[in-house]
Order: C-alpha cells, then structure tokens, then sequence
C-alpha cells in the first residue's frame, strides 16, 4: 500500500519535471502542424503512456524521458492526423505504431475502455480509478467517496464494474464494426 | 452479462478464491471461451481505471502547471501590496489563533482532568500527546519514540483517523518503577525487565480508542545495554490492583530505510581502496569496474565438471619488451615463483608485505642486493632471513637499482592472481558475484529490507561469507523479518549473523505479487548483468589480441625483410669487392670460365697465400669483414679489400628497451640494421665505401637518436643520444638514408615496425598497470579467494 503511494509521489514529480517542458513540445507539435488545443491533448496522452510504460517491467529507457516523451508525441500526431485524412480521402494506409507494438495495440484497446468509462456516473469513475489506480482499501475508498461504510463501497464497486462491462462490451462490437468495414 | 459471474472474476483477479475454488475456476475457463473472454473484458477495464486515474493525475499536474506559470507573471505584480497585506494576515491568524487556543485549552483542560482518573499505572507521572489527523513521531521526556501511523486506532472496531490524545506513562528505571510500586510477575515467574509503560488512546472528547492490531503503534525504548531475548508484555491489572504480565511477544526495531543511491553494497573497503588509489569516483564507473570482476564468474560447465577460467596470455609480452621479466627470469626464478612457495618464498605483492609488516622504507631493495647487510640494519629482514633453511643469493650487480627492482617486483605483481574456490561441484562459485548485487542495487529496490542501513550492514558481512546462498536467503525472503533470515544464516554456520539477529530487526511489509515482480526482475537483471561483464570482458580481450596479431604480424614482416635485406646487401657487398679487386688487378672484366685450383673454397683461411682464386677470396672477406690481400698467380699484381675496425657503445644503453644501429652505405642500394652484442655495436666498415650511421634507442618515452656522416672508420667510444620527436625522427632518418641508390627496400616499412614496437611498450605498460591494479581490487571483491597463480591450476 505505502509501496503504491510512494510511487505514485515518484510518478508525480517525474510528470511535474516533464511538464515543464511543455513549451518545448508546443512549439515542436506546432511545427509538425498541430494546433495548440490538440498539442496538449497529445502531450497529455503521450505523458500517460510514458508513466504507464515505465510500469512495464520489460521497460528499459535508452533514452532521457524528455526525448522519449517528445518521440511519442511526434508518432500520436502522426497517427491522428493519418486518422483524421483516413476519414477524408479513404486512404488504407495502415496504422504503424498500432500495429507493429503489441503493446501499444493493447494499449489502443485499453484507451477505447477508458473512454467508454467517462460514460459512467462520477462516483463510480472515482471509485473504480481509486480502487484499481491507487490500490486503494475499500475502507479508504468509502470515505473519500462518501459511502458509509467498506461494504457499501465494495457493493458500489460491484455495481459499477458491471455497468462498465457492459459498456465496453457495446463499445466493443459498434469497433468491430466499424473495422469490419473498413477492411476492404 | 451475469452479475455472479463478474462477482466471481472479480474474486479470482483480486486472489479471493480459496484454493480449490481457485483450481476449479480456472478449470472451467480453459474450457470455457466465453468466460475467458470475459475475464479478459474485466481486466481491460481494471487497466482502463488505473489509465484514467493516471490521466487524472496527468491532468492534475497540468492544472498545477498552468496555475504555478500564472502565479510567476502575476507575482510581480503583487509583490508590494503582499508585504503589506502578508503582515496584517500574520496578525489576524494569531488573533484567530490564540482565541481558538484559548477555547479549546479549556476543552482539553477538562479532558485531562477526566482522563487523569483512568491512570492505567497509578503514581508515575504523565504525559500527553495532542496528536493531529495524520503520521505522527513524538518524543517522550525519558526518550522514548512513539510512531503513530493516522489509522493505528480503532473507535467501536472500526478505524478512526481522526484527531487523538495520547496518554502516557513510563517507568524506564528502577527507582520510578519502586516508587510507582510497579511488580516483575508473570504469574508467578518473575521477571527481569528493562522498561514499563502504559499507553492509552482517546478522541478529544474523551471516548477510548483500541489498538488497531493489523496497524499498531511503534515505540522505541531506549536501553543502556542491549539484552537479548526481551520481550513485550502486556499488562492486566488482577483484582487485587497488582498487575500481572501476559502474552509475552517477541521484540522487533524498524529497519533503517534510505534510498538505494545512499546505500553502500560494495565488499569491505573496494570504495576505499579506489578512493585511496584517486580512481574515479562516479558510481556508474565504480559499478562497471565491479561488475568486470564477473569474469571470473562461471567456474563449472553446464555438464557439472569444475572448470578453471582460460588462461590470460598475452603473446607480447616478452622479455624484449619487459625489463623486469628479463631480470626475474635470469636471476630470481630459479628459486621464486609469483604465487608459490619453493626454495624461497613467493614473492607477489612482497614489497607491500614487507611494508606491512613494519619493514623500514628502502630496505628490501637492500636485501634484494645483498640481503646480510639488510638484515643487520633492519629487524624485519632480519625475521625474514629465518624464514627459508637456504640462504638467498646476493645480487651485487643490483646494488642501489631500484628502479630496476622494482621492474622485477611491478613484473611479479601483474602476474594473473587467484581464483575462487568452488568448494564442490555444486556451488558454481564460491563467492558473491557482482551481478548478483548490482542487480538489486537499483531504485526498484527502494522500500524494500534491502534499502536499509541494516541490510547494509550485513551486505559487508555476506561479503565476508562467500557464499551466495547466504544472499540469496535475503533476496529470495523480502516480506520476511530481517532478524529470522539472520537466525537461518546463523544456523548455515556463520555465528557472526547472530549478533545482526540479536539486533532483531523486523521487516518493510510487501506484497506479494509485487515481490514475485521484483524476484523476477532480480533474476532478470542478474541475467542481463552478466551478459553485458561477459560481452565486455570478451571485447577487451579480442582487442588485446587484435593488438598481439598485429605486433607479431609486423615482427614477421621485419624479420622476413631483415634477412631479405641482408642477402641483398651481402651480394651488393659481394659485387662491389670484387670489381674493386678487379680494377686493382687490372683486370678490364670479370673473368669467365677460369681453372679452379687447389684450395680453391678454402673456408679456413681466406688471407693464407695459396689462396688463388679471386671469387673465393673476396666472398671470403666480405663474410668475414675483415681485410685481405689476393696475389695474382700469374702477374703478381696485388689486390687488397680494406675493413675498418668500427666500434661504438651507447650510454645508459639499460634505459631503453630496444638499441639498434642503421648503416646508410652510398654505395649499397640498401641500409643495414646492426644489433649490439653485450651493448657494444662491432662491425668493421668497408673502407671503400661511406657511411651514414644512426643509431637508435626506443622506450616507451620516444625515440633517441644520435647520428654520424661520411664515416668509414673509428671507435666512436661511448655516445649519448638525444631525444627526439617522432617526426624529426622520421625527417632525420630519411636525410641519411637520401644517399642511398635506390629506395626498393624502404626505410619507411622499418620505421612503422618501430613506430609499432614503441607503441607496444606503452600498451604493454599499461596491460602491466591494469594488471596490478585488478590484482589488489580482486582480493578485496572476492575475500576468500586464494592466493593462486594460474599456473598453478589443474588443467
């Protein structure tokens, strides 16, 4: 538990340390056509990825976490804009970075989940990021949320994990779909 | 999308299935692939939660980021209103203060009073501790420490993290412990004891809180000796107001946690010796050093036979290029050896034993010399010249040589040292190798038993064992109580872990899947570590020999050219004799088809007067250098070929490592090389001809030169050379060698051989210095490794 914390302390100050050279990363983005607005969304996926790569035990940075940063950066925009003309012109260029990491394939699917989470109500969101994001006891749990007690928060996160699955199920197949058709 | 069913998953991912019901799960879900499929949905979505809390974290971090960059531009602005506006704040926060210290000192007031009726110990005085939300240490008046973490006490059974007063007793000593009419009884044994407190818990409006047991509270007692075997035990007060002691448990001390770059996990003194030395103090150099001594590593095959590490040998090094070999070799090996003990003593490391052992500075090179008079001026050899029944030999040649003794002893010193003893089949290494510390030596590592002071203590002495089964207990073992894997090593048979277990240090509480993804991390790391110190030492080595190769390859070429060179000048010499005889004889050519007669190839006497063929003759003084005269049979005439005596030596000649004399002949299309017999260069000129001498001395210091035209006789005596830089080397070399007919046979190809043989005596320098460098760091990174030369193994 306190092994969860300090890391997490550990995960923050690094983040703080990356933000700082936000400014860099714009003015790069924005070289590479992004719009201001975009810039730090990517920025702010591409520094998710990195916190969550750096869990991966298999992980090994080669390079300084700046550069690391600033490549994902350069291979999100690359993917989005791709995306985005995809839309446009049909082009069947396939995805690169989606494909050839199944890491980062995992990665997209897990991303498409995390989205459909925003769907749920605000308490189960906190509840479940709690619980699964900071290992969190559900004695803990129940106080930060504003339940009575452990049980009722064990039985909340019941409730809200099943409406997640169901959820992501739907969002799931409306994917496959989607790719389905976009095959030929 | 069954409620039960994500119930049970639920279960089955967060590891609350009992173990039956657990095998039966995942029975059925090989079976089953919808199941699967769900559990995988399931733990997608627990991913899906951690990454939004981590985005919510990024996110959180960006807010702070905008607000703190705002904050900086407007700060400016309000630096002169902030001073004012900061002062009247102070004021008013300790208005505000003092009113709400008032009020609620009057509340507590009347808490104390009341608490003061529930006195667990009656006449000891007490404390009390107005402790806040969160982890807190307080301090009592005798010294003792209380740790309080916020959820260390329950209300009604249920945690309570609010705001607690802590009431407090203690009798550390005898005299409060009589004057509180305290007793030692467990029943009726009684009891030694080192200490007695009493501690209650309450919320600020008096209610009693409970120990929470999984959390509990720390205190630290301070004792004036440390007896082993103390133990908590907890007071019950009987009817009769006597207390009675029970539930006796074991004491433990928290670990002393610091952060794995503060810590020191190297064997005892390799930082100090490093630090001694001035070597580099990054850490990052100092682990890659530790690290190379993996070399030595792996010591059995895969088949299970003992195997010995190959043999570093080093072709170049020779006695051409290394003074002190050639002197060991000639005068001390007949009865020393490195590591071994014959006739006399092994002599590695010698001069920091006699050091060691109090010898007086300067005499070992005495003894060396002549050890008899070593022994009256200094005691220590004088314990020396006891240790062996023959008596050394006495080296006056060597008298005052210092530099030259210590070229024998700096030899002695890089010779290849030790090996760790297997002490059987099993154990592929008797030792610890760094892999196996580098790789927990890492900030994953952090909040662990290992990223303790304690467990750095005790690193020193794992050092000390040898045995990497003692360090494997504490690697394999991280939830576990430091003092119970102290007690298991103890019981291995190394008793000095007792003391460390005595010390009863307790353990940093870890999960367990989290130590299971340390474990394999450890193993990883171990694994990687190892190959990298393989890789690297196997790069090293090839580039050693690359070097050998290319020096041998180009010692071959000078020898094929050498001898190449010599016939060619030998028939050039030849030819050149022979018209000069001729001419003199007057003959208009050289005759074909003349009588052989009698004693015509006489090889015994060139100059005796039956010689009567010319080509003999003058084959015959060339060979030997030396002058004679031919008579012709029939007219008489006389012919002579003149050679004069030449003689030179070389001053200081022992402080290079190579001597050697090129002729520049003007009537010769090649140079020559002469080497020196016994440092004297002797080779009688052709009279007829002219020379340009230069002769050279190489050492690992440059090129030394000194230089002679249009020379064709004399002893030159003893001659000084001058140092010169590479380039007017080359420059000066090819001026003499300008006069030369023809430039076939290239001085340059003889300058890059010595170009490369100077730069051997460096590299091998060198080699010798890293040698005796890894010589003494080896002892002290592997302490149980033998004194051992390499020669010495079993093959």
């Amino acid at each position: 538990m306190e092994k969860i914390i300090n890391k997490t302390i550990e995960q923050e100050t690094q983040l703080k340390e990356l933000y700082k050279k936000w400014p860099d990363i714009k003015r790069f983005l924005q070289k590479l056509g992004c719009s201001k607005n975009d810039a730090e969304d990517v920025f702010q996926e591409a520094l998710v990825i990195y916190i969550r790569k750096c869990e991966h035990p298999d992980f090994v940075l080669t390079v300084e976490p700046f550069f690391y940063v600033r490549s994902t950066c350069k291979l999100l925009w690359y993917n989005q804009s791709r995306k985005h003309s995809k839309q446009r012109t049909y082009s069947l260029e396939t995805d690169v970075a989606q494909l050839d990491d199944d890491w980062f394939k995992k990665e997209t699917q897990i991303r498409t989940i995390e989205q459909t989470l925003t769907k749920l109500g605000k308490q189960c969101q906190e509840l479940l990021q709690l619980f699964y994001g900071l290992r969190l006891s559900m004695v803990d749990i129940a106080s930060r949320v504003g339940l009575r007690n452990d049980k009722v928060a064990k039985v909340q996160k019941y409730r809200c994990l099943q409406k997640a699955k169901e959820l992501a199920q739907d969002s799931d197949l409306g994917q496959d779909v989607e790719l389905e058709l976009q095959k030929p | 999308m069954n409620r039960e069913l994500t119930i049970l998953i639920e279960q089955y991912l967060q590891n609350e299935l009992s173990d039956t019901d657990r095998l039966l799960f995942e029975q059925r879900l090989t079976e089953n692939e919808k199941l699967s499929n769900e559990l995988n949905l399931q733990q997608s979505i627990h991913e899906a939660a951690k990454r939004a809390f981590q985005r919510s974290m990024v996110q959180q971090t960006a807010k702070r980021y905008h607000f703190r960059k705002n904050l900086l531009t407007a700060a400016i602005v309000v630096v002169v209103v902030g001073a004012l506006t900061a002062v009247s704040l102070l004021i008013r926060n300790h208005l505000n203060e003092n009113e709400v210290q008032q009020r609620s000192d009057q509340a507590l007031k009347e808490l104390l009073n009341k608490l003061d009726q529930q006195l667990p110990m009656e006449n000891i005085p007490v404390e009390y501790f107005n402790l806040g939300k969160s982890d807190t240490v307080v301090l009592s008046q005798n010294g003792v420490l209380l740790s309080v973490p916020k959820s260390a006490f329950l209300l009604n059974g249920k945690a309570y993290k609010g705001p607690k007063v802590i009431q407090w007793q203690e009798a550390l000593d005898a005299a409060t412990i009589v004057k509180g009419g305290l007793n030692t009884q467990s029943g009726d044994r009684l009891l030694e004891t080192q200490g007695m407190f009493g501690m209650q818990a309450f919320t600020p409006n008096g209610t009693p809180l409970e120990v929470n047991p999984t959390v509990g509270v720390y205190v630290q007692v301070p004792v004036d000796e440390l007896k082993t075997g103390m133990q908590l035990f907890e007071g019950k007060k009987t009817t009769n107001g006597v207390i009675d002691w029970q539930n006796p448990k074991p004491l433990e001390k928290l670990p002393v946690q610091a952060d794995m770059s503060d810590l020191d996990f190297y064997p005892q003194g390799y930082e100090a010796k490093l630090n001694d030395l001035k070597w580099k103090t990054g850490k990052k150099d100092r682990d890659s050093l530790y690290l190379s001594f993996e070399e030595q590593e792996k010591f059995v095959h895969d088949d299970g036979e003992l195997a010995y590490p190959t043999i570093p040998q080093l072709q170049s090094i020779d006695e051409s290029t290394d003074k002190g070999q050639l002197l060991f070799n000639t005068k001390c090996a007949t009865c020393h050896s490195p590591h071994q003990d014959g006739t006399g003593p092994a002599l590695f490391g010698v001069r920091q034993r006699w050091a060691d052992g109090g010898a007086k500075e300067g005499s070992i090179y005495q003894w060396v010399a002549n050890w008899q008079n070593a022994v009256k001026a200094d005691p220590y050899a004088g314990q020396i010249a006891g240790m062996k029944p023959v008596d050394m030999l006495t080296f006056k040649e060597l008298q005052g040589k210092t530099a030259e003794i210590d070229a024998i002893f700096d030899y002695i010193d890089s010779q290849p040292y030790g090996y760790p003893v297997a002490d059987s089949v099993e154990s592929e290494f008797y030792g610890i190798a760094p892999s196996k510390v580098l790789g927990f030596w890492q900030p994953k590592f952090n909040n662990t038993i290992l990223a303790t002071r304690d467990f750095e203590k005790r690193m020193k002495a794992i050092h000390g064992t040898c045995n990497k089964d003692v360090l494997n207990l504490y690697t394999n073992n991280l939830n576990k109580p430091l003092y119970e894997i102290d007690l298991q090593v103890a019981e291995m048979g190394y008793s000095n872990f007792n003391e460390f277990a005595a010390e009863r240090v307790g353990a940093i509480k870890l999960d367990n899947a989290h130590m299971n993804n340390l474990r394999q991390f450890y193993n990883r790391a171990i694994a990687e570590l190892s190959k990298e110190a393989k890789k690297n030492h196997h790069f090293l080595r090839n580039q050693e020999l690359a070097w050998d190769n290319q020096l041998n390859k180009a010692r071959t070429n000078e020898t094929n050219r050498t001898s190449k060179r010599n016939e060619r000048n030998f028939s050039e010499e030849y030819a050149f004799n022979y018209a000069n005889a001729a001419k003199q004889l007057g003959y208009k050519k050289k005759t074909v088809g003349f009588t052989i007669r009698n004693n015509g190839n006489s090889q015994q006497n060139p100059n005796a007067v039956n010689t009567y063929n010319l080509d003999a003759f003058v084959a015959n003084v060339t060979v030997s250098r030396t002058t004679g005269t031919f008579t012709d049979p029939e007219t008489k005439k006389q012919a002579t070929i003149t050679y004069n005596e030449f003689t030179v030596s070389v001053e200081n000649s022992q402080q290079f490592s190579k001597v050697m004399m090129y002729l520049f002949p003007d009537k010769l299309t090649s140079f020559q090389r002469i080497d020196p017999i016994n440092g004297i260069f002797n080779y009688p000129l052709n009279n007829d001809i002219t020379y340009n001498i230069a002769i050279i001395g190489i050492n690992e210091d440059g090129y030394h030169l000194y230089e002679k035209t249009a020379c064709n006789n004399g002893k030159l005596g003893v001659v000084k050379l001058e140092k010169t830089s590479e380039a007017s080397f080359n420059k000066r070399i090819m001026v003499l060698n300008s006069s030369s007919l023809d430039k076939q046979l290239k001085i340059s190809d003889d300058l890059d051989w010595l170009m490369k043989e100077q730069a051997n005596y460096k590299i091998q320098r060198l080699r010798m210095e890293q040698q005796v460098f890894r010589n003494q760091l080896r002892q002290i990174v592997f302490p149980c490794m033998v004194e051992i030369g390499y020669a010495a193994l079993p093959q």
